[in-house]
């Protein structure tokens, strides 16, 4: 196994029109590990998420990706490429595109080798059989559950380094959500690192092994998942509040 | 019977003029969301380099030098005028459209006159006639030079690039996450548009006249047409002005010569009415 990459926020400010909206937030996800950020809504989760692909403005600290600083010269399509990927929150999948155009659409903006296009076809359709029958089907048509699969064989097939998935849990039938994050969490094997951007944090926790917990803007509080599920401030913070 | 024949001869050149500017309309739309009414004024200025500015050259290099000139000043305009504004909002970015129209108009106005000017066909003034049926060497031109480019566009902007388009078009941020780069496809889009007006532009005036003011009503019968076929794919929009051509000219034949403008903007009501999304635009198309 090589050795790992990471993605690094460090002290990091992002927000729009030129107010932050999260401050000095630090955290860190490499190749190979899983790792969650709960928080409750509006806690900046989202905002975080965009500073990292470049979509918010970064304003202070670092964020860096394998050693190099993404500055705001870092484009979106520049992070894609670079083997950044986003399952958005709301999923955002094109109404008018076909489900198998999608795909290919994301494989070939991620500038991915054409010829291992049909392979990793099939690599999607295989974790998500639902897809190949809808293969033809319009975007927009497909019920909740099934864009949710769309948004992840999406960013599947950039073959990513890190996987960002905002609400992993939004839409999926609970069976499917299992066999999905199962599937995902495989994946670490090969090199693929996850971060998991959660509301409810007993799944995160379950599937990870360490996190953080934003609340306001702000990191309040990181460890493992057995440290986070026993500390009293993630219950007074969080959980107690659900 | 041949009559008939002439008259719908006559409106499918007619079409294909109007059609190279819906397809310029379409493609832009489809790679920015924006609609560029300067595209009538643009191809009135490339008549002007291809006609008027340089009398004795060859219409070979007057039409390269209307390439070469208003085809950046298209672009230009994109880059410097219209993608600011219309990132901040698209219908300012439609008024400013118009606005540029008129400026390019009236400094066509100013520097050559108004007056009507005189255009020679760049494929001569022959005429050749099939049965009854008569054709002039320029329509035979536009038919050939205006389908083979037609052609090639939709061709260009069908299957693989035609999603690109679509998802920059609804939903660009998401396009951009994906490794999409956004501008380069609206400077793609502003650029091929730019070509496909000179086109027009230079084919247009032995058939239409040309005068300073008669992009506004080219630009916008062809804006009628792409929206009649569907603005948001090239072959709908293509198709919806051929058949306007066609239209329009049959009622100009059989019921009101003098009334074909107020038949076509007639039509155009009609559609908005009945199918706002075009003719040929599938049912289940979702508009975001």
């Amino acid at each position: 196994m090589t050795e790992p990459s990471t993605l690094s926020l460090a002290a990091a400010s992002y927000g729009y029109d030129g107010v932050p909206i999260v401050r000095d937030v630090s955290l860190e996800v490499a190749t190979g590990e899983a790792v969650f950020l709960v928080g409750p809504n509006g806690a900046g989760k989202s905002t975080t998420l965009a500073g990292i692909f470049g979509t918010a403005e970064p304003m202070g600290g670092s964020t860096s990706w394998r050693g190099d600083e993404m500055g705001a010269s870092w484009g979106p399509h520049q992070r894609a490429r670079s083997g950044l990927s986003l399952v958005p929150e709301g999923r955002r999948i094109f109404p008018s595109i076909g489900v198998e155009a999608q795909l290919r659409l994301a494989h070939r903006a991620a500038r991915r080798i054409r010829s291992e296009l049909d392979h990793d076809l099939g690599f999607v359709y295989e974790i998500f059989p639902r897809l190949a029958e809808r293969r033809q089907q319009q975007g927009g048509l497909l019920s909740g559950g099934e864009q949710q699969m769309l948004a992840i064989g999406r960013a599947l097939m950039q073959a990513p380094s890190i996987l960002v998935v905002d609400e992993l849990s939004m839409g999926l039938a609970p069976t499917v959500y299992q066999d999905v994050a199962d599937r995902l969490l495989g994946l670490l094997r090969d090199g693929l690192g996850l971060l998991l951007v959660e509301q409810n944090a007993r799944l995160a926790m379950k599937l990870c092994h360490r996190g953080y917990l934003m609340s306001n803007g702000n990191i309040v509080l990181s460890g493992t998942s057995h440290e986070m599920a026993e500390s009293g401030e993630m219950h007074d913070l969080y959980l107690g509040a659900q | 019977m041949t009559d008939f024949v002439q008259i719908v001869l006559s409106g499918a050149v007619v079409g294909v003029l109007y059609a190279l500017l819906s397809a310029a309309y379409a493609i832009v739309y489809a790679g920015t969301g924006f609609v560029n009414f300067s595209f009538g004024a643009l191809a009135v200025l490339a008549g002007y380099f291809g006609y008027v500015a340089m009398p004795g050259s060859a219409i070979e290099s007057r039409a390269l030098v209307a390439l070469v000139v208003v085809a950046p000043i298209s672009v230009g305009a994109w880059l410097l005028v219209f993608e600011p504004i219309v990132r901040r909002s698209p219908v300012a970015g439609v008024i400013s459209a118009f606005a540029l129209a008129i400026v390019i108009q009236e400094a066509v106005a100013f520097t050559a006159g108004n007056v009507p000017r005189s255009a020679d066909s760049p494929f001569g003034s022959g005429l050749e006639r099939v049965g009854g049926v008569v054709m002039s060497h320029h329509a035979m031109g536009v038919l050939l030079v205006g389908g083979v480019l037609l052609a090639a566009t939709i061709i260009a902007f069908s299957t693989r690039s035609a999603d690109v388009l679509k998802a920059v078009h609804q939903d660009r941020e998401m396009a951009m996450l994906l490794g999409v780069r956004a501008r380069r496809v609206a400077l793609g889009v502003t650029v091929c548009a730019g070509v496909l007006v000179v086109v027009a532009g230079v084919l247009a005036p032995p058939a239409f006249g040309l005068t300073p003011y008669v992009g506004t009503s080219m630009g916008l019968v062809a804006f009628v047409g792409a929206v009649l076929g569907g603005l948001d794919r090239v072959g709908t929009a293509v198709a919806g002005s051929l058949i306007l051509g066609v239209a329009e000219s049959l009622f100009g034949g059989y019921i009101s010569s003098d009334l074909r403008t107020a038949f076509v903007f007639g039509v155009f009501i009609l559609v908005l009415i009945v199918r706002p999304v075009g003719l040929f635009v599938g049912a289940t198309k979702q508009k975001v």
